[in-house]
C-alpha cells in the first residue's frame, strides 16, 4: 500500500485505543427541524433575492404613492400615450396618467388579492382538511363527497356565478376564487393528518394517555406546517394569476380602481404603437410571480426532509 | 371497472344538478326582469308578451322544474338578446372554434412538455436540462396575454395573420397558418407545467432500483426510457394534468380576445356583460359539463395506465 | 481452478458538492467459477459500490471508476469494453439481484414481460420460445402456478415472491457470474433461507460464480467458500470462510464475530458493538481507517496505513497488530492473543 519508511520505532506501537471524543465528534451537532430549514432557506442565495424583492416590491406598494410626485389619477391630456421619459419613467397611458405610480396602485390590489385570498382558502382548507381527517369514518366520508362535487366546478364558472349576482369587483372575484381554491389544500391536509393518524409515534403519544389538543398542537400541526407554508407561498402567486387573466377579460377590477391585470388589459389595446403600456404591467406581474414561485421553490427545498444533508 | 366508471358519471351528475341548481335560483334572485333590461322601455303588453314567451309569468319553483325537463330533451334555452336564436345553436356554432384551440394547445403543451421534461432528466445538470428549468420558470411567471400580445406585436405582417381563426373549407395549410400564434401563446403555460413535473418524475423514477436492474439485463439507454420509465413517470402526471387540461379546454378566454376567435369562452363573456341569463346558464353548464367531463375521463385513464390504482378501485368496490 | 474474475486495484469515487468522496479505495480480489464469494462489511463500507463497478453500473458523472483499476472478465480488461460490448456483458454474461425486491421490478410491467426481455435482448429466439423459458425459469426458482403468475403485475407478489423473481430474471441468459447484493436483507427470516438455499442451488447446477455482498455473517457462514471483509473504502482482511471464522487476523472482522448473536457465544448477556462511525471518505484518514474505532489502536496505526500480511495461500490481513515489532512490544505470537486475552 502506502511506501514504508522501514523504520519503525517500538513507540509507535504504543497502544492509544479508542479515542471517545474523536470518534463521536463525526456525529453532527443536533438542530430542530425549523432551525434547519431555516439555516437552509438562507444559504438558498436565489430564495433569498426573491424575498428581498417581494419585500421591496412590497414596500413600494404603500409607500411609493407618498414619495413618488405624480398622484395615479392625474391626467395629462396633451401628453396621453407618452414614452418613458425622466419626468414619467414607465411613460404615461391613453388617458396620460402616469404608469410608474398607476403600477403602485395597481400593485397594491394585486397583492392584496393574492395574500388575502391565500389566507381565507389556507384557513378553509387546513380547518376543512384537518377535521376530515382527523374525524374520518362518516364525518370524513360526507365531508369528501362535499369536496369532490365543489372541486368539479370549474373556477371561471364560479366567477362568472358570483359576478352575475353580486357584480363586478373585487370583493365578487376574492368570493368566487376563495370558494374554489381550497379544496385542494383540503386534500393535502386530509392526506397528511391521515398519514400522521397512522404514525407510530402519533398513537404512542394516544397511546401513553396523551389529550387530543396536545397531540393536535405537538404532533399534528407542527408536521403538517411546512407543507401549509409551501402550498400557501404557491397560492398567493397563483390568485394574483388569476386575479390578472379575470381583470385582462374585463370580468375583474373595475375603473377607477386598478389592478395588474386590468392595466395589462388597456395596454393591450395600444400594444401596436405604445407597447410600454402593456410591457410594464406585464414586468409587474411577471416579477412578482417569478420571486413568489422561486421563493416556493426555495422553501419546499428547504422544509424537504429527504434532502436533509 | 365498470362499477366504478358509473360512479364517477354518477357524481359528475350530481356535480352538474348543483351547479345548474345555484346558478338558477341566483340568477332568479336578482331584481328586474329581461323586459326591463333593455335601453327602451317596453310597452306593458309586449312585455306581459315576452314574459309569457319565456316563462316568467308562472312561478320560480314551476320555471325550474320546466328548466330541468327542457334540459333532460337537449333544450338549454333562448337567448333574450337575440330572440329566436337558442342556446344550443349559438354552442354548436362557437364551440368548435374553443375545443380546437384547447385541443391543440394541449397537444402542443403535452408534446413539448413531456419530451422537454424527460430530456431534462436524463441530461441533468446540461444546457437542456437549465433550458427546460428556465422555460418552466418563465412559462408559469409570464402571463399568457402577454405571450400573445408580444406574438401579435411581433409577427404583424409575416406570413401568421394576428387576428382570426380558421373556418370551414380551409386546407390544412391554411388551417395552420390561423391557428398557429393562438396555439403557441396557449400552449406556453402547458409547457411549463408539464415540462417541471415530468422532470421531477422521471428523476423519481430513475432513482428506483429497477431501472438499475433493467440497465444490468444489458438494455440500452433508450430501450430503458422507452420501457420502465416513461409509463411509470407519466402516471403521476396524469393527476397533475388533468384539471390544467379541463382548464385550458374550457378557458382560452383570453387567447380568444386577443386574437378575436369566434369562441365561446368570448361569447360567454359577452353574454355576462349583457346579462343574457339563459346563456350564461347555458354556456355555465355546458363548460362545467366539459370541465368535469375531462376530470372523469382522466381518472379513468389513470386507472388503465397504472395496475396498482386498477387493483385499489376494484378492491374498493368488492 | 481459475479465476473468472479478477479485479485489481479499484478505485471509485463520486464527485459531490461537499468534494471527492473516495468510496472504494484500491480494492482487488477474484472469483472463481462454481464458488461463492462474499463481500462483507457495514453500510458505506464501499461493498455496494464495487459490486455495482464489476457490472459498469456507476453512474457518470456523479462517480468515476479511476483509469489504473482493472476488472477482468474471463481473461479480458471489461474496463476498456465499448458501451455495446458493456451491454452484451450485463445480463447475459454477469447478472445482478438487489437488495429490495419491493422496488427492484418494474411496477406496471408484468412480470413474465420483466423476465423475457432479458432473454429476447440476448439470444435469438422468438417470443414462444422466451415465454417458455420465462416459465422454466419461474419453475426453477420454485414460484407456483408460473402460468398464471407470468401475466401479474408485481404488487401481487409478496416481498419473498418478488426476489425469486429477480432472481429467475438475474438467471434467464445462464450469466458465468451473478452478484447478489443483500439479497436477502429485506425478508422475514424464514423467507431467507429459502433464497440462500435456491441461491447455493443455482450455483451448483450451473457452476455460477456467486459474489454475495452482505452485512449478515449468518448468511456468509453457509454459503460463502471465500470471504472479504470490507471497510471504509478498503479490504481489511480476506481468507476462506473457516480462516475468517476460526482465525481473523484484524480487529473489525474479530468485532464483527463479536457483534454476531451466538448460542455459543460466552457473553451470554449481551452483544458486543463496535462504538463509533465510520470515516468521512471525501478526507479519508492518512493511516488504517478502523483506528478511531479500533480497541487496539496504537500510535502508528493513525500515521501509516498498514500493509496486508499473508498468512497462507488464501488468508491475508491489514493490520499493524501483525506486524513483527507490535508481536515484540506485546510479547505475543499471533494477533489471536490479543483478542482473546485483551493484551
Amino acid at each position: 500500500m502506502t511506501e514504508q519508511s522501514g523504520k519503525l520505532t517500538k513507540e509507535q506501537f504504543t497502544r492509544v485505543g479508542v479515542d471517545e471524543q474523536a470518534s463521536e465528534n463525526l456525529v453532527r451537532p443536533s438542530i430542530s427541524y425549523w432551525q434547519d430549514a431555516f439555516r437552509r432557506l438562507k444559504k438558498n442565495k436565489v430564495a433569498m433575492a426573491s424575498l428581498v424583492l417581494l419585500i421591496a416590491i412590497v414596500f413600494m406598494c404603500i409607500f411609493a404613492p407618498y414619495i413618488y410626485p405624480h398622484p395615479y389619477d392625474e391626467q395629462n391630456i396633451e401628453f396621453t400615450n407618452q414614452g418613458p421619459t425622466l419626468q414619467h419613467i414607465f411613460g404615461l397611458d391613453d388617458l396620460g396618467r402616469d404608469i410608474f405610480a398607476r403600477i403602485w396602485i395597481g400593485g397594491r390590489v394585486s397583492l392584496t388579492i393574492g395574500v388575502v385570498g391565500a389566507l381565507v382558502s389556507l384557513l378553509i382548507g387546513v380547518l376543512y382538511g384537518g377535521v376530515s381527517g382527523y374525524m374520518g369514518g362518516l364525518v370524513d366520508d360526507i365531508m369528501m363527497r362535499i369536496l369532490e362535487i365543489l372541486s368539479g366546478i370549474p373556477y371561471m364558472v364560479m366567477v362568472i356565478i358570483v359576478t352575475v349576482f353580486l357584480g363586478k369587483g373585487m370583493s365578487s372575484l376574492l368570493l368566487a376564487l376563495c370558494i374554489t381554491s381550497w379544496t385542494g389544500l383540503a386534500r393535502l391536509v386530509r392526506g397528511q393528518v391521515l398519514e400522521l393518524k397512522e404514525c407510530e409515534y402519533v398513537m404512542a403519544a394516544k397511546a401513553l394517555g396523551t389529550p387530543t389538543l396536545k397531540i393536535v398542537t405537538r404532533h399534528l400541526i407542527p408536521n403538517t406546517m411546512s407543507i401549509i407554508i409551501v402550498q400557501t407561498t404557491f397560492s398567493i402567486p397563483s390568485f394574483i394569476f388569476s386575479e390578472a387573466f379575470l381583470s385582462f377579460i374585463g370580468m375583474g377590477i373595475q375603473p377607477p380602481l386598478t389592478s395588474w391585470g386590468a392595466m395589462a388589459s388597456l395596454g393591450q389595446q395600444q400594444m401596436a404603437y405604445y407597447p410600454h403600456e402593456l410591457i410594464f404591467p406585464a414586468l409587474a406581474i411577471s416579477v412578482t410571480m417569478l420571486a413568489f414561485n422561486l421563493l416556493g421553490d426555495g422553501l419546499r427545498d428547504a422544509f424537504d426532509p429527504k434532502l436533509r444533508q | 371497472m365498470i362499477k366504478y366508471i358509473l360512479k364517477k358519471i354518477g357524481y359528475m351528475i350530481v356535480t352538474l344538478w348543483v351547479i345548474l341548481t345555484i346558478t338558477f335560483f341566483l340568477m332568479n334572485c336578482i331584481p328586474g326582469d329581461p323586459t326591463q333590461d333593455s335601453m327602451k322601455v317596453l310597452p306593458e303588453a309586449v312585455a306581459n308578451n315576452l314574459k309569457a314567451r319565456w316563462g316568467l309569468d308562472k312561478p320560480l319553483s314551476e320555471q325550474y322544474v320546466i328548466y330541468l325537463k327542457n334540459l333532460l330533451h337537449g333544450q338549454m334555452g333562448e337567448s333574450y338578446k337575440t330572440p329566436g336564436l337558442t342556446a344550443n345553436q349559438i354552442i354548436s356554432e362557437r364551440f368548435p372554434a374553443s375545443l380546437q384551440l384547447g385541443l391543440q394547445a394541449v397537444a402542443v403543451g403535452l408534446i413539448l412538455g413531456l419530451i422537454l421534461g424527460i430530456l431534462a432528466a436524463l441530461h441533468r445538470g446540461r444546457w437542456i436540462d437549465f433550458l427546460t428549468i428556465f422555460i418552466a420558470i418563465i412559462g408559469v411567471s409570464v402571463p399568457s396575454f402577454v405571450f400573445a400580445a408580444l406574438l401579435q406585436k411581433y409577427a404583424a405582417g409575416s406570413y401568421f395573420p394576428i387576428v382570426g381563426w380558421s373556418s370551414k373549407g380551409m386546407g390544412i395549410g391554411q388551417i395552420f397558418q390561423y391557428t398557429f400564434l393562438p396555439t403557441v401563446s396557449a400552449s406556453i403555460s402547458g409547457i411549463a407545467t408539464y415540462s417541471r413535473f415530468m422532470r421531477s418524475s422521471v428523476l423519481d423514477v430513475l432513482s428506483n432500483d429497477y431501472i438499475l436492474l433493467a440497465k444490468s439485463k444489458g438494455l440500452s439507454n433508450f430501450q430503458i426510457v422507452k420501457r420502465h420509465v416513461l409509463r411509470n413517470a407519466i402516471t403521476p402526471i396524469i393527476s397533475i394534468v388533468a384539471p390544467q387540461v379541463a382548464n385550458i379546454v374550457t378557458g382560452s378566454f383570453v387567447i380568444e380576445r386577443i386574437f378575436s376567435i369566434p369562441g365561446l369562452g368570448r361569447y360567454y363573456v359577452e353574454s355576462v356583460n349583457g346579462r343574457d341569463y339563459p346563456m350564461i346558464m347555458a354556456t355555465t353548464l355546458f363548460f362545467s359539463f366539459i370541465f368535469i367531463f375531462c376530470m372523469v375521463l382522466m381518472d379513468i385513464l389513470y386507472a388503465i395506465v397504472d395496475p396498482r390504482v386498477r387493483k385499489s378501485i376494484i378492491e374498493g368496490n368488492k | 481452478m481459475s479465476n473468472l474474475l479478477e479485479v485489481k486495484n479499484l478505485e471509485v469515487s463520486f464527485h459531490t458538492y461537499a468534494g471527492e468522496v473516495k468510496a472504494v479505495r484500491g480494492v482487488s480480489f477474484e472469483a472463481k467459477a462454481g464458488e461463492c464469494l462474499a463481500i462483507v462489511g457495514e453500510s458505506g463500507s464501499g461493498k455496494t459500490v464495487t459490486s455495482k463497478a464489476v457490472l459498469g453500473l456507476i453512474a457518470t458523472p456523479p462517480g468515476e471508476v479511476k483509469k489504473t483499476s482493472e476488472i477482468i472478465f474471463d481473461g479480458q480488461n471489461i474496463m476498456n469494453y465499448s458501451e455495446k460490448e458493456w451491454r452484451a456483458y450485463r445480463g447475459k454474461d454477469a447478472a445482478m439481484i438487489f437488495q429490495d425486491p419491493m422496488t427492484s421490478l418494474n411496477p406496471t410491467m408484468k412480470v413474465g414481460k420483466q423476465i423475457m426481455e432479458s432473454i429476447l435482448l440476448h439470444s435469438k429466439v422468438s417470443k414462444d420460445e422466451a415465454k417458455k423459458r420465462a416459465l422454466e425459469l419461474l419453475k426453477m426458482v420454485n414460484i407456483p402456478n408460473p402460468e398464471e403468475r407470468m401475466n401479474q403485475y408485481p404488487y401481487e407478489f409478496s416481498g419473498g415472491m418478488r426476489q425469486r423473481v429477480v432472481i429467475a430474471i438475474a438467471l434467464a441468459c445462464n450469466p458465468k457470474l451473478m452478484i447478489a447484493d443483500e439479497p436477502t436483507t429485506a425478508l422475514d427470516v424464514t423467507i431467507q433461507a429459502q433464497i440462500i438455499d435456491l441461491l447455493k442451488k443455482i450455483q451448483k447446477e450451473n457452476n455460477t460464480a456467486v459474489v454475495m455482498i452482505t452485512h449478515d455473517l449468518g448468511v456468509v457462514a453457509g454459503m460463502a467458500d471465500d470471504i472479504i471483509v470490507m471497510y471504509a473504502g478498503r479490504i481489511v482482511e480476506k481468507g476462506t470462510v473457516y480462516e475468517i471464522f476460526n482465525e481473523p487476523k484484524h480487529p473489525y472482522t474479530d468485532a464483527l464475530l463479536k457483534a454476531v448473536p451466538n448460542l455459543k457465544n460466552e457473553n451470554k448477556s449481551e452483544l458486543r458493538i463496535i462504538p463509533g462511525t465510520p470515516p468521512d471518505l471525501i478526507a479519508p484518514p492518512k493511516g488504517c481507517g478502523f483506528a478511531s474505532r479500533c480497541q487496539y489502536c496504537m500510535g502508528i496505526c493513525k500515521e501509516q496505513s498498514p500493509e496486508y500480511t499473508r498468512f497462507s495461500g488464501s488468508h491475508e490481513a491489514a493490520c499493524w497488530l501483525n506486524h513483527p515489532m507490535a508481536k515484540e512490544v506485546y510479547g505475543i505470537k499471533d494477533i489471536k492473543e490479543v483478542f482473546e486475552d485483551g493484551k
